[in-house]
C-alpha cells in the first residue's frame, strides 16, 4: 500500500546495523550500547514522524468540518501542503490567472486552502486534498461590488473541476515539474522542510506525484469524450468507470457524455426519509450509499476513507440545520401568493409542497425520459452494466458494500429546496435562469454564460450574460452549433437533437436544453404567471 | 579415586541439566508449530457458512462445495479486470460482430448479473480461510432477456444462459495468468485499495495465493488446450461431454466436437424415466446434478449428497416465465391440435417417444454431438466418479441420437436444436434450406414476432457472436418436422408453441 512504505524504516536500520557491527568487531560495547539506544531513539522517531497519520484538523463546528474535514482521500490523493500552495505559482501559465482562486476555488478569511479541501498529516507531510465541500460550497453577491457570500451545501457554482484537472496535468507534464523545482518552489512558497523531508519530496514524494498525476489523468480520459464541462459541473459516473477502469474508448459513444451539475446538499433528512430516489437519474435511493460513492471522488476508497469524520458530516447533512439560507432580497408577498396557487396546480406534484415541505405523489421519483425529454445523454452515461460493476464496491465490508445502485428510464423529481442558489438548471445546467426554464425550449437561450455569481433577481438564478469580469473570461455555454450553416454543416448533430430520447453524439451532445417543457410544464403561461411562479420560488 | 569418580558424578548432572534446554526447546517446537498450524488454518481454512436469504438467492449464490479445487481468491478475481482490461475486450468481444462494445469487468462475458450483487448470478463466494469465489449450477442456467431494448436485463431462473461467453471467460482469465502483469507488484495495490490487509495478508496475498492462482490458471490452459483445436464454443454453449472427458478422466485427446446449449432446467420432475443430456447421457436427475457438481470441483463429501437432493428437488419445480407477448387464444387451440397430431408423440409430455432418443437417421440433426461421447468414455467417468466416492451417479454414453424433451417455455429457449443452430422457432418450422447459415446469438432482446432473440440487424451484430453453420458442430440441417405443414397449421402451430 501506499501508506507503508518499509523501506525507510529498513534503511535506517541497515545503517545502524552497520555501525553495530563496527563496532562489535572493535570489541567496543560500552559505546555500542550508547549506539544501540541511539538507533533505537532515532528510529522510533523516525517513525513517529513519517507514519503519524492524523488529520490535524478537525473542526467542532460541523459546517466547517465540512467545509475543511477530511473524508480520508487524501491519504490517498493529497498533495504535500507546501507543493499544493506552490502549484498556481509554479505552473501560473496554465492557470487562467491569479492562484487556485482562478480555477472557481472559495477562499475564506482566516484560512491558507480553500473550502473544500481537507488537511492531513500522512506519510510525513502535511497533505491537501479535496473533500464533499469542493462541489458543494458556492458564492452568490447581490451585485458585482458586493463581497460574496460563501453558502455551504450550495452547488460550487465557480469551481471548473475539469480545468482543475487539466491544470495538474499540464504541470505535471510541464518539465518544470522536476523534483528541485516543485521543492524550491514550495520553499519559496513559504514551506519549511528539513533536510529528511526535502531528501523524501526529492526523490520520493514528488516522483510519486508526478506518477500518480499522470496515472490518475490517464484513468480521467473519459474527459476527452465529451463536452468541456466549465465550471460547476462534471462528468460523476466516469470516475467510477476509471476506477474500474473500463476501456472508455471502446464504450458505444451514446453513453460517453455525463457532465451534469453539481447538486446541492441542503436537507438530506427529509430525502432519506421520503427514500426519494437520489443522483440526477435517481439511481440510487441510499444516502449513505450516495455519500460514500461520491466519496470516492476525493480519493476516499474503502481502506482509507475516514468514517468518523464522514459519519460526523453526514449527520449534519442529515440534521435540520443544513438548509438553504433564506432568499435575501425583497420578495413580493402578494405575487408569491398568486404564485404559490400557480406553483400548487403545475409544480407541487412533483417537486413539493415549498422548500421545507416536500410532499407530493411524483417527488424523488424518476420521470421517464419519454415524459420529461431532457437532454439523455447522463441517462445513457450510467448502464446496467456499471450498476451491477458497482455492487462489488465495498466488497469487503459487508454493512457498507454497495447495493442500491439501480438502471434508472429517466431524471428523478428533485425537491426545490434553496432553487435560487442552484441556477443553471435541468440536471446538466443548461438553462440559465427559472424565467427561461418556463419558456418553450426552442427560444430558451442558446449561448450564455455560467460561473458568475451575481443573483438575476428578476429572472432567478446568476447573470448569465457576462462574458468577461476584472479580465476573468466566464465560460462559454454553448446549447447546440450556434454559426452559421458554415461553421455547423460540418459537424454532427449540429442542432444537438435527440430525437428518440437517446444520446446522440456530437459535439454538444449532453449540453442540450430541451425538455421539460409543455403545458403540463407552465411554459404556455402568460408572463405574468410566470413571474408570479418565480416570486413564490423565491421562499424556497 | 577421585579420578574414576569425577567423570562418574557429573555425567548424570550433566544430562539432567540437558534435559531442561532440551525440554524447553521442545516445548518450544510444539508451541511454534501449533502456533502455525493455527495461523495456516485460520488463514487457509477456517471457513463460516454462507448467508442466503432464499432459495432463490442459495441456487444463484450458494456454493457447491468446490472451493478446494477450483475456488479463486475473491480479491484477486475482481481486481483482474481492472489490472487486464485489454484482455478483457479483447476476449470478450472475440467472434463477435466488429461494433461489439468492448465494456469493463466481467459483465462483458455475457453474465447474469443482479444490480446490487457482489458477483453475477452463477458464482458462489465462500469464506475458507479467505473469500473463495467458486461456480454454482446457475452460471449456465440462468436466461438474462429484455423485451425493451433500452431497458436493464431480466433474469429467468433454470433458464439457458444463452448471452454467457463462458470460453471467452476462460480465455480471458488464462491469458491474466500469463501476462507480464500478473504480479503481486502489480494486483496488490489494486487489492489493497478495496481490502483492508495486514502484514500477514500482504504475505499471504503476495507469496502463496497469487502465484497459486496464477499457477491454477495454467493448469487450467494446460487441462483445456483441446478446446483451442475446436471451433468456439460462443456465447450460450459449451463442450459438455469433451470437458470431464479430457479433465476429469484425462483421456487423450480426440479431434470430437461436441458443442451444445446450455438446457433449461425447467419443469424436470416431468422427466423421470426418459432420458437425460441431449444425447441421452444420463437416466436419471441426481447422476445429473451430482455429475455436473463434480465438473465444477466438488468433492463427494459429507454435504455433497444432500446439497445435491436440495438442488434436485429445487430445479425439478422450476418454471419458466410466462410468454411475455399476445397470444390468439383461437389460433393456440387450433395450434394445440396440430402439436397433438404433429409433435405431440415426440414433445408432449408422456408422448410415446418423449424422453427416448430419436436416431440420428431419423432426426438428421448436427450428428458431432453423439460421437463425442462413447459407452467407453462413459465406463472410465463412472470408474472414476465411484472412487471420487460419489454414488448413484452413473452416466452412459451417447444414444444413437438426440432426446426429444417435452417442451417447456419454448419461447426462452433459442436458438434452437442441440446446437443453437437455428436461430428462431419460425426458422425450426422452415426447410434447412431456409433457415439462415449465419446469424448472431447471444442478444437478449427477445423476438416476439418469430419467437426466440433477435439474431439479425444491427443491434444483434454488434451485441451477438456471429454462428456460422458451416462450422463443425453447428449444422442446421435436421429436425424436418413441420416444416412441411401448411400455412394455416404452421401458424397455429406457431402460436401454440409460444405458450408453452
Amino acid at each position: 500500500m501506499i501508506g507503508r512504505r518499509p523501506w525507510r524504516a529498513l534503511a535506517a536500520a541497515w545503517v545502524g546495523l552497520g555501525t553495530l557491527l563496527g563496532h562489535i568487531w572493535a570489541v567496543r560495547w560500552r559505546i555500542l550500547i550508547v549506539w544501540v539506544l541511539a538507533v533505537v531513539a532515532v528510529g522510533a522517531w523516525l517513525y513517529y514522524d513519517y507514519y503519524r497519520d492524523v488529520a490535524e484538523e478537525h473542526f467542532d463546528d460541523p459546517v466547517r468540518q465540512f467545509k475543511y474535514g477530511s473524508t480520508g482521500g487524501d491519504r490517498l490523493a493529497g498533495i504535500p501542503s507546501g507543493i499544493f500552495k506552490a502549484l498556481p505559482q509554479l505552473c501560473r501559465d496554465y492557470l487562467p490567472g491569479e492562484g487556485w482562486q482562478s480555477l472557481g476555488f472559495v477562499f475564506e478569511p482566516g484560512m491558507d486552502r480553500p473550502a473544500g479541501t481537507s488537511k492531513r498529516r500522512s506519510l510525513g507531510f502535511d497533505r491537501i486534498a479535496l473533500n464533499c465541500a469542493a462541489c458543494h460550497v458556492g458564492t452568490y453577491r447581490e451585485t458585482a461590488q458586493s463581497t460574496p457570500v460563501v453558502v455551504a451545501g450550495m452547488p460550487a457554482n465557480r469551481l471548473d473541476l475539469g480545468r482543475f484537472t487539466q491544470f495538474l496535468t499540464d504541470c505535471a507534464l510541464d518539465e518544470r515539474f522536476n523534483p528541485w523545482q516543485v521543492v524550491q518552489a514550495a520553499e519559496r512558497a513559504g514551506a519549511h522542510y528539513s533536510l529528511i523531508d526535502r531528501l523524501l519530496l526529492q526523490y520520493t514524494a514528488v516522483p510519486a506525484m508526478r506518477e500518480a498525476l499522470i496515472l490518475a489523468r490517464y484513468r480521467f480520459r473519459f474527459l476527452d469524450h465529451e463536452v468541456t464541462p466549465g465550471p460547476g459541473r462534471f462528468d460523476t459516473f466516469g470516475p467510477a468507470k476509471a476506477l474500474l477502469n473500463w476501456p472508455i474508448e471502446k464504450l458505444p459513444p451514446r453513453e460517453s457524455v455525463g457532465i451534469v451539475d453539481f447538486p446541492s446538499l441542503w436537507l438530506q433528512g427529509p430525502r432519506a426519509a421520503a427514500d426519494m430516489r437520489l443522483h440526477w437519474d435517481g439511481n440510487n435511493d441510499s444516502v449513505e450509499e450516495r455519500n460514500r460513492s461520491a466519496a470516492f471522488g476525493t480519493g476516499a476508497v474503502p481502506t482509507l476513507i475516514d468514517r468518523d469524520s464522514l459519519r460526523f458530516i453526514a449527520d449534519w447533512l442529515r440534521s435540520d440545520a443544513n438548509k438553504p439560507p433564506k432568499y435575501p432580497f425583497p420578495i413580493d408577498a402578494e405575487l408569491a401568493a398568486r404564485g404559490k396557487v400557480l406553483y400548487g396546480e403545475y409544480c407541487a406534484n412533483c417537486h413539493g409542497i415549498s422548500g421545507q415541505d416536500f410532499s407530493g405523489s411524483r417527488v424523488g421519483k424518476v420521470e421517464p425520459i419519454a415524459k420529461i425529454r431532457t437532454d439523455p445523454c447522463r441517462l445513457d452515461n450510467y448502464t446496467h452494466a456499471l450498476a451491477a460493476e458497482q455492487g462489488n464496491l465495498y466488497a469487503a465490508y459487508p454493512d457498507e458494500r454497495f447495493s442500491h445502485f439501480r438502471k434508472t428510464d429517466g431524471y428523478a423529481n428533485l425537491p426545490l429546496d434553496g432553487i435560487w442558489l442552484r441556477a443553471p438548471y435541468l440536471h446538466n445546467g443548461s438553462v440559465p435562469t427559472v424565467r427561461d426554464l418556463l419558456e418553450p425550449a426552442e427560444i430558451r437561450p442558446k449561448v450564455f454564460y455560467r460561473g458568475y455569481d451575481v443573483i438575476d433577481q428578476r429572472r432567478l438564478g446568476f447573470v448569465s450574460d457576462v462574458a468577461v469580469e476584472g479580465g476573468h473570461d466566464f465560460f462559454r455555454y454553448e446549447t447546440q452549433c450556434v454559426g452559421g450553416p458554415e461553421k455547423c454543416a460540418g459537424e454532427p448533430n449540429p442542432e444537438n437533437r435527440h430525437d428518440d430520447n437517446v444520446c446522440v453524439p456530437g459535439k454538444w451532445a449532453g449540453n442540450s436544453n430541451r425538455g421539460h417543457d409543455g403545458a403540463a410544464y407552465g411554459t404556455d403561461l402568460p408572463p405574468a404567471d410566470k413571474d408570479a411562479i418565480i416570486e413564490y420560488l423565491k421562499t424556497f | 579415586m577421585t579420578d574414576t569418580a569425577l567423570p562418574r558424578q557429573p555425567a548424570p548432572r550433566r544430562g539432567r541439566r540437558l534435559m531442561v534446554p532440551i525440554a524447553a526447546f521442545g516445548l518450544l517446537a510444539v508451541v511454534v508449530a501449533a502456533g502455525a498450524g493455527f495461523v495456516i488454518w485460520w488463514k487457509f481454512f477456517s471457513s463460516a457458512p454462507q448467508q442466503l436469504p432464499d432459495a432463490r438467492a442459495r441456487f444463484h449464490y450458494g456454493s457447491l462445495g468446490g472451493e478446494l479445487v477450483a475456488g479463486i481468491p475473491y480479491p484477486i478475481l475482481m481486481i483482474l479486470p481492472r489490472v487486464f482490461p485489454d484482455l478483457v475486450e479483447r476476449y470478450a468481444t472475440e467472434g463477435y460482430g466488429p461494433d461489439k462494445p468492448g465494456y469493463g469487468g466481467y459483465g462483458a462475458f455475457g453474465l447474469a448479473w443482479e444490480e446490487g450483487e457482489r458477483l453475477p448470478v452463477g458464482f458462489s463466494i465462500k469464506r475458507m480461510g479467505y473469500e473463495r469465489v467458486s461456480m454454482n449450477c446457475a452460471l449456465c442456467h440462468t436466461a438474462t432477456y429484455r423485451l425493451d431494448p433500452e431497458a436493464p436485463p431480466q433474469f429467468a431462473v433454470g433458464g439457458p444462459a444463452h448471452t454467457l461467453n463462458l470460453q471467452g471467460l476462460l480465455r480471458f482469465l488464462i491469458a491474466a495468468s500469463h501476462d507480464a502483469r500478473f504480479t503481486a507488484a502489480r494486483l496488490m495495490p489494486e487489492i489493497a485499495l478495496h481490502f483492508p490487509l495486514d502484514s500477514l495478508d500482504w504475505a499471504t496475498y503476495s507469496f502463496v495465493l497469487i502465484p497459486g492462482t496464477q499457477a491454477a490458471l495454467r493448469l487450467a490452459e494446460h487441462e483445456l488446450g483441446w478446446m483451442e483445436q475446436k471451433p468456439a464454443w460462443g456465447p450460450g454453449r459449451d463442450d459438455a461431454f469433451n470437458l470431464p472427458k479430457f479433465i476429469l478422466t484425462q483421456t487423450p485427446w480426440d479431434n470430437t466436437v461436441g458443442n451444445t446449449d446450455f438446457p433449461a432446467l425447467w419443469r424436470l420432475h416431468n422427466r423421470s424415466g426418459g432420458l437425460l443430456h441431449s444425447a441421452g447421457e444420463a437416466k436419471n436427475l441426481y447422476a445429473v446434478v451430482a455429475t455436473s457438481a463434480i465438473g465444477i470441483g466438488s468433492l463427494p463429501t459429507d454435504d455433497f449428497e444432500p446439497r445435491n437432493e436440495w438442488l434436485e428437488a429445487f430445479i425439478a419445480k422450476l418454471e419458466p416465465p410466462p410468454f411475455p407477448g399476445k397470444t390468439d387464444a383461437e389460433l393456440a387451440r387450433r395450434g394445440a391440435e396440430v402439436f397433438a397430431a404433429s409433435c405431440g408423440g415426440c414433445h408432449a409430455e408422456g408422448g410415446a417417444r418423449t424422453g427416448t432418443a430419436i436416431p440420428l437417421d431419423e432426426i438428421g440433426t448436427d450428428p458431432e454431438h453423439v460421437l463425442a461421447w462413447q459407452q467407453r468414455n462413459a465406463d472410465r467417468m463412472n470408474k472414476i466418479v465411484r472412487l471420487l466416492g460419489a454414488s448413484n451417479a452413473d452416466v452412459q454414453g451417447a444414444q444413437d441420437g438426440y432426446v426429444a424433451r417435452p417442451l417447456v417455455g419454448v419461447w426462452l429457449l433459442g436458438p434452437y436444436l442441440h446446437n443453437g443452430s437455428v436461430p428462431t422457432l419460425w426458422d425450426l418450422l422452415s426447410p434447412p434450406q431456409q433457415r439462415p447459415n449465419v446469424f448472431y446469438r447471444g442478444y437478449d432482446v427477445v423476438d416476439l414476432e418469430k419467437v426466440g432473440f433477435v439474431s439479425t440487424g444491427p443491434r444483434a451484430a454488434a451485441e451477438g457472436f456471429r454462428f456460422d453453420t458451416a462450422l463443425r458442430g453447428n449444422s442446421n440441417a435436421g429436425h424436418l418436422y413441420g416444416t412441411d405443414l401448411g400455412d394455416a397449421d404452421k401458424r397455429a402451430l406457431f402460436e401454440y408453441l409460444k405458450t408453452l
